[in-house]
C-alpha cells in the first residue's frame, strides 16, 4: 500500500511524461492531452509516442516508448482498444511510476471488456505501476503543472482535490470553480478503477499536503470495507465532500428480517459516509459549494451563528434554513444592542437575524459586520448585503432622471461609492475572519457571479471565497462547517 | 455462543425467541425476564417468581410467526388466566409446540427497534429507529458499520427524525440513553463476533414509562453458509 502512495506521488509531481498515442489531428484525444500538457506549462520533459511523425506541436516524437532516453513517471495511454495490449506490455517494461488510461470500451461495455481490464490492471498491480482508469479523462495537479487531460481547463493552485469515477462530473466542478476563480489541487478521473483503487487514491490525498479538501463523486464502491476504513482516517484529517450517484435498487434480494428489509444500499452508504465523518451532498450545488467553503473558510468554534441583513427577507429565510439544520441564533446581548443603536435607525431590528432595516448609511454595514464579528457571542456570521455596487449600477441607468446626460456626475459618484464599500466590506470580511478564525459567508444575488465590474467577488476570490448566491446556499455551507468541526470535537473528546 | 452452534448442529435457520435474548442478553441487551417452562404447572409457577401480570407465547423452532398463529396471550393477570392461556396455545401450536415462554408485562407507549444487518459491500451495521408497526410505516431508522463506539450510537439516537422519542414525554421519563447506547454496541460485536448470525430484529424494543429499555420480542436469523 505504501508503494502505491509513493507511486502516486511520484505520478502527480513527475520529471517526464509520456503520451502513447499522441497525435497531430486537433479532432483526437491524443492531440488534446499532448496539447494541455504543453499549455499548462509543464516544466519537465514531454515525450509524444507516435510511429509516423517526427514531431507534433513542436514537440519531438519517439517512436516507441521504449526509444525513449530517460526514465518516464508517468505515461498516459491513449490509443485504441486493440492497440492497448502493446502499451500495456511496452509500460511494463519501461516501468513508470504510474499511468492514466484513457481508452474506454472495457468494462463499462460488457463482460468480456471486464476481463480485460481485470486482466491489464493486474499486469500494472504486477509490476508495481499506480494508475487511473481505463474510460477516464485523465489527471491534473495544479501544483506541478501537469495537466495530462483532455479538459482545456488549467485552473491556479489551490486547496481542493477533485477523485471523481466520472470525468464529466469533476470536469463540470473545475470548471465551475474556474469560473469562480477558485484554486485546485489534483483531479482523478479514475473510470473503470481497474488498476488503482479509490481506497488508495483517497488515502494518498488524504496524505498529501498540497490537498486541504477532498471532493469525491462516486458510482459504485468495489470494496466497502477498505473504503470505509480510509474514509475514516482521512476525515480526520481533512474534511471530505461525497456525492454519490445510482441509487441502486435494493432489488429482490432475499432477507428473513425487518431490519434487513429496511436496509437499502443508499441509506448504508449514507450511514457509513456519516459515521465516517465525511459530508454527504446530494447534488453538484452542493457538492461545489460545501466543498469551497471548506477551502476558504476557518471552522467555527461552535453553532453560535449572527447572520447580518441589509433588509428583512433574505434574514428570514437564513434564520429558517439555519434552524432547520440545527445551528443556533443566540439573542443579540444588551451591550451589542446598544452599540448598533446609536448610528442605525429606529426600526433596526434588535434581534437575529440583525436586520438594518435599511438604516444607518452606507457605512453601515461595514460597521455593524466589525461589532457583530467581534462579539463572542457568535462564532460565526451569515452576512447578507453585500454587492451594492451592482445593485447602484442597476438602478441609476435604469432611471429616467439618473441617466440622463447631464447627471453623468452624479451617476458615476452613486456607482464608484457603492464600489468603495463593497470593496471595504470584502477586506473586512478577510481581515475579521483570519483575526478572529470564525467564518463569514457573504451573501448576495447581484454579486454572486463573478464579472470584471464585480470588486467584491474580485477580493474575496483571492482567498478562495465565493459569495453565495441566497441565504439558504449560505446557511447549508455554515452547517457543513459546523457539523465537521462537531465531528472533529467528537473524535478529539472520545 | 452455545445457542448458536446448538442451532447450527440441528440446521436450523433461526433461533427461537427464547435463545434470542440468551445471545443478545449476553451482549448487554436488556430483554425481559422470562422462562421456558413445559406446561401450565410450571408456568404459574414460574409467573409467581416474575409476578403478575404475565405474558404467555408458544415457543418452538419451527414457531416463527407468533401472531399469525395466535399464540400469544398478554395482560395474563391471575393463575386461572394463565392456566386457560397455556390451553388455548397448545391447541392452536397442535405439535411444532415444544414449550411456553412466561414473560414479564413490560408495559410502555415507546417502541423502538434495534437489528443487525450483513452489508454485502460494509458487512456488519447495526440499525435503529421506531418500532413496532411503525418501522415499516415511516421506515425512521439510520444505520452504522460494526463495531461501533457508544458515541455513535448517540448520533444515532440524534439521527432519526423521531428522535423526540427519547425525551420526556406525556409525563414518560426519557430514555436510558446509556443503556440503550450500550444495547447497540454489544448488538454490533454480536455481528462482528459471530459470522453465522445474519440478521438480528429486536422489536420492538420498548421503552417503560422510567425510560428502561427492554427487548421485548427478538429474532436471531442464521447464516448457513458462513459456518462452512
Amino acid at each position: 500500500m505504501s508503494e502505491n502512495l509513493s507511486g502516486l506521488r511520484r505520478m502527480c509531481y513527475p520529471e517526464a511524461v509520456a503520451v502513447f498515442g499522441a497525435s497531430p489531428n486537433p479532432e483526437k484525444w491524443g492531440f488534446g492531452i499532448l496539447h494541455n500538457l504543453i499549455q499548462g506549462k509543464f516544466p519537465g520533459k514531454i515525450y509524444p509516442i507516435n510511429q509516423k511523425r517526427e514531431e507534433i506541436l513542436g514537440v519531438k516524437c519517439y517512436s516507441s516508448l521504449a526509444s525513449v532516453p530517460g526514465p518516464v513517471d508517468l505515461v498516459v495511454i491513449v490509443v485504441p482498444p486493440e492497440q492497448l495490449g502493446i502499451a500495456v506490455e511496452d509500460c511494463i517494461k519501461k516501468r513508470p511510476a504510474g499511468v492514466v488510461v484513457i481508452t474506454a470500451g472495457f468494462g463499462e461495455v460488457d463482460e468480456d471488456g471486464k476481463r480485460k481490464e481485470l486482466e491489464m490492471g493486474r499486469r500494472f498491480q504486477d509490476a508495481g505501476i499506480v494508475g487511473l482508469g481505463p474510460n477516464c479523462q485523465g489527471m491534473m495537479c495544479a501544483h506541478s503543472n501537469l495537466f495530462a487531460q483532455y479538459v482545456w481547463l488549467f485552473p491556479t493552485p489551490g486547496k481542493i482535490s477533485i477523485l471523481s469515477q466520472s470525468g464529466n462530473v469533476g470536469v463540470s466542478i473545475l470548471g465551475r470553480g474556474a469560473w469562480h476563480g477558485i484554486g485546485f489541487s489534483k483531479f482523478f478521473s479514475y473510470g473503470n478503477e481497474a488498476i488503482t483503487p479509490i481506497s488508495d487514491l483517497l488515502e494518498y490525498l488524504g496524505e498529501d499536503p498540497d490537498s486541504g479538501v477532498i471532493m469525491v463523486y462516486v458510482e459504485g464502491i468495489k470494496d466497502g470495507g477498505k473504503f470505509f476504513r480510509v474514509l475514516s482516517n482521512v476525515c480526520l484529517k481533512k474534511p471530505v465532500v461525497i456525492l454519490k450517484g445510482g441509487v441502486t435498487q435494493a432489488g429482490a434480494k432475499a432477507v428473513s428480517s425487518h431490519s434487513g428489509a429496511m436496509a437499502g444500499s443508499m441509506e448504508i452508504f449514507e450511514s457509513a459516509c456519516e459515521q465516517a465523518g465525511a459530508i454527504l451532498v446530494s447534488d453538484l450545488d452542493e457538492l461545489f459549494y460545501a466543498s469551497v467553503t471548506f477551502a476558504g473558510q476557518p471552522l467555527p468554534r461552535s453553532k453560535k451563528i449572527g447572520i447580518i441583513t441589509w433588509g428583512g427577507g433574505w434574514g428570514v429565510l437564513a434564520a429558517d434554513e439555519c434552524a432547520r439544520l440545527g445551528l443556533e441564533l443566540p439573542r443579540v446581548p444588551e451591550d451589542l444592542v446598544k452599540s448598533l443603536g446609536e448610528f442605525l435607525a429606529y426600526r433596526w431590528s434588535r434581534n437575529n437575524p440583525i436586520d438594518l432595516a435599511a438604516s444607518g448609511g452606507q457605512t453601515a454595514l461595514i460597521k455593524v459586520l466589525e461589532l457583530v464579528a467581534r462579539s463572542p457571542v457568535f462564532d460565526g456570521i451569515i452576512h447578507i448585503g453585500i454587492g451594492l455596487s451592482a445593485f447602484a449600477r442597476l438602478v441609476v441607468e435604469g432611471s429616467f432622471y439618473f441617466g440622463r446626460d447631464d447627471q453623468v456626475k452624479l451617476r458615476e459618484l452613486f456607482i464608484k461609492g457603492a464600489r468603495k464599500i463593497d470593496e471595504i466590506l470584502a477586506q473586512k470580511m478577510l481581515e475579521l475572519s483570519q483575526e478572529l478564525g470564525k467564518p463569514i459567508l457573504a451573501t448576495s444575488d447581484t454579486a454572486s457571479t463573478p464579472s470584471e465590474e464585480n470588486i467584491a467577488w474580485q477580493v474575496l476570490k483571492e482567498k478562495n471565497r465565493l459569495i453565495y448566491p441566497t441565504p439558504n446556499h449560505s446557511a447549508r455551507a455554515m452547517s457543513y462547517l459546523v457539523r465537521h468541526q462537531e465531528f472533529l470535537a467528537r473524535k478529539n473528546k472520545g | 455462543m452455545e445457542v448458536i452452534e446448538k442451532a447450527l448442529k440441528e440446521k436450523r435457520k433461526n433461533l427461537t425467541e427464547y435463545e434470542s435474548k440468551l445471545a443478545l442478553k449476553e451482549y448487554g441487551v436488556p430483554v425481559t425476564k422470562e422462562f421456558l417452562v413445559r406446561n401450565a404447572k410450571e408456568a404459574v409457577a414460574k409467573a409467581e417468581e416474575i409476578g403478575y401480570p404475565v405474558a404467555l407465547k408458544g415457543s418452538g423452532p419451527e414457531l416463527l410467526h407468533k401472531t399469525e398463529l395466535d399464540i400469544i396471550r398478554l395482560n395474563l393477570k391471575t393463575p386461572k388466566e394463565l392456566r386457560n392461556a397455556f390451553r388455548e396455545i397448545k391447541a392452536n401450536a397442535g405439535k411444532k409446540l415444544k414449550g411456553a415462554l412466561v414473560q414479564e408485562m413490560v408495559k410502555g407507549q415507546r417502541e423502538l427497534v434495534i437489528g443487525l444487518i450483513r452489508d454485502p459491500q460494509f458487512g456488519p451495521c447495526v440499525m435503529f429507529g421506531l418500532g413496532g408497526i411503525y418501522t415499516e410505516i415511516l421506515r425512521d431508522v439510520c444505520f452504522r458499520v460494526a463495531p461501533i463506539t457508544e458515541q455513535d450510537a448517540y448520533q444515532m439516537f440524534e439521527e432519526i427524525k423521531g428522535k423526540k422519542i427519547l425525551d420526556s414525554f406525556r409525563g414518560m421519563a426519557p430514555a436510558d440513553k446509556k443503556t440503550l447506547a450500550q444495547a447497540l454496541v454489544g448488538l454490533a460485536k454480536l455481528g462482528v463476533e459471530n459470522p453465522s448470525v445474519k440478521e438480528v430484529d429486536v422489536n420492538p424494543l420498548i421503552l417503560t414509562k422510567e425510560g428502561r429499555p427492554v427487548a421485548v420480542d427478538a429474532l436471531v436469523v442464521l447464516n448457513e453458509e458462513a459456518k462452512k
